[in-house]
């Protein structure tokens, strides 16, 4: 396995740096989804995305939000938000998918459908999350335990209704 | 000092990650007879100074040192933890992820390679890890630990006199340990005990600077 040295790594970042400011200015002025994407199917950036964590998150919002587009979902995770704001939705769905994954309360593994809604989230999005983060372990558990919380939350609503 | 007594000390600076952690140590199954207590130092100027205000506010003879982005999925975690100290009055620090041997660079994720918990690979982010331990030693003797979850059973002042930012600390404290003549061990787990969600460190400037501090303070303990 190939470790980096602390020398590398901060050539690494120091790239990840400037690679987030370039396209947080594309986002930022007239969000140039075309010229983002040519940025990130680099293969220098790609070598990047392995050794960078916020580079790698990146990667797999815009993978989500081009699943998006292909769906014809209205685009949620990455529109109107700068990278900071996008990661952070990103590692946030993530904790409320870990307390599905790690059995937490009832009450707590709820939780996430007020998240999702107030973030204006696309089951889209929510898909793309767990099957890119790779600290995601149990990905199958996690689809049936969401599965089970929303159609716990829909039968609510359909009570409510009546 | 009390001996039924376990604290969590975490210096905090984002309340989402830490108020998620917070879940996790609600759900710990606690021995019998015991109490938990969790302490948050905000605004730490540095992890050992933060860390000493922690130790001297508790009285809790057992200490656990966490950093606020990880989670503890093992509920019996503090059952192994207790068995380990109090079986061995020997061993100062537990740790989960250590190096039987530092680097030479004074890099401890050069020679991470005892232990098991999720996280990122560090050559690879679209990996996830889960390091596997080395040797068949219920509890394996190390030379130093990471820092995002560092136990211990013995009071010993954090070196904020050498290390004041956040790097290091978890190296020049099991020194401190070990200088003492306390083991610190990794100890056996079957699966991770915990999942850490760290970043990579971004400010690598403060890095380097301590750890030619490190290197520096505790050249003749490393390389004798």
């Amino acid at each position: 396995m190939f470790i980096p040295t602390y020398e590398e790594m901060s050539t690494i970042n120091e790239k990840a740096l400037k690679i987030e400011k370039s396209i947080e200015s594309l986002l930022s002025d007239k969000r140039d989804y075309d010229e983002i994407e040519k940025i990130l199917s680099r293969d220098e950036i790609q070598e990047i995305a392995l050794r960078n964590q916020r580079i790698y998150i990146f990667y797999s919002i815009f993978d989500i939000f081009v699943e998006e587009k292909n769906q014809n979902v209205d685009c949620t995770l990455l529109d109107y938000r700068t990278i900071d704001e996008a990661i952070n939705v990103y590692k946030i769905l993530s904790l409320y998918l870990r307390r599905i994954e790690f059995d937490l309360p009832e009450i707590q593994k709820n939780e996430i459908i007020s998240y999702i809604l107030r973030e204006r989230i696309s089951m889209v999005a929510v898909m793309g999350i767990i099957k890119s983060n790779k600290r995601i372990i149990q990905k199958e558990k996690i689809i049936n335990g969401l599965k089970e919380i929303l159609m716990n939350y829909s039968s609510g609503l359909e009570v409510e209704e009546k | 000092m009390n001996d039924k007594k376990i604290c969590f000390i975490t210096c905090v600076n984002n309340h989402d990650f830490y108020s998620e952690c917070l879940l996790y140590i609600d759900r710990l199954y606690i021995p019998e007879g015991y109490e938990i207590e969790v302490l948050s130092i905000e605004d730490a100027k540095s992890m050992t100074g933060g860390y000493n205000e922690g130790m001297n506010s508790t009285d809790a003879k057992y200490k656990i040192y966490l950093h606020q982005d990880v989670f503890i999925v093992d509920r019996y975690f503090l059952y192994e933890l207790l068995d380990i100290f109090t079986n061995n009055t020997d061993i100062g620090m537990v740790g989960i992820v250590g190096a039987e041997k530092m680097s030479e660079d004074g890099c401890m994720w050069n020679k991470r390679e005892v232990g098991s918990m999720y996280m990122l690979d560090l050559s690879d982010t679209s990996r996830c890890e889960e390091y596997t331990r080395l040797g068949s030693y219920v509890c394996d003797p190390v030379e130093v630990i990471d820092g995002l979850l560092m136990a211990t059973q013995y009071d010993i002042r954090w070196r904020e006199d050498i290390f004041t930012e956040f790097d290091f600390y978890d190296a020049s404290q099991s020194m401190e340990f070990r200088k003492r003549g306390y083991k610190v061990v990794v100890p056996l787990m079957e699966k991770p005990i915990c999942v850490h969600d760290d970043g990579f460190i971004l400010n690598l400037i403060n890095y380097d600077n301590n750890r030619k501090k490190y290197l520096n303070e505790y050249k003749k303990m490393l390389f004798s």
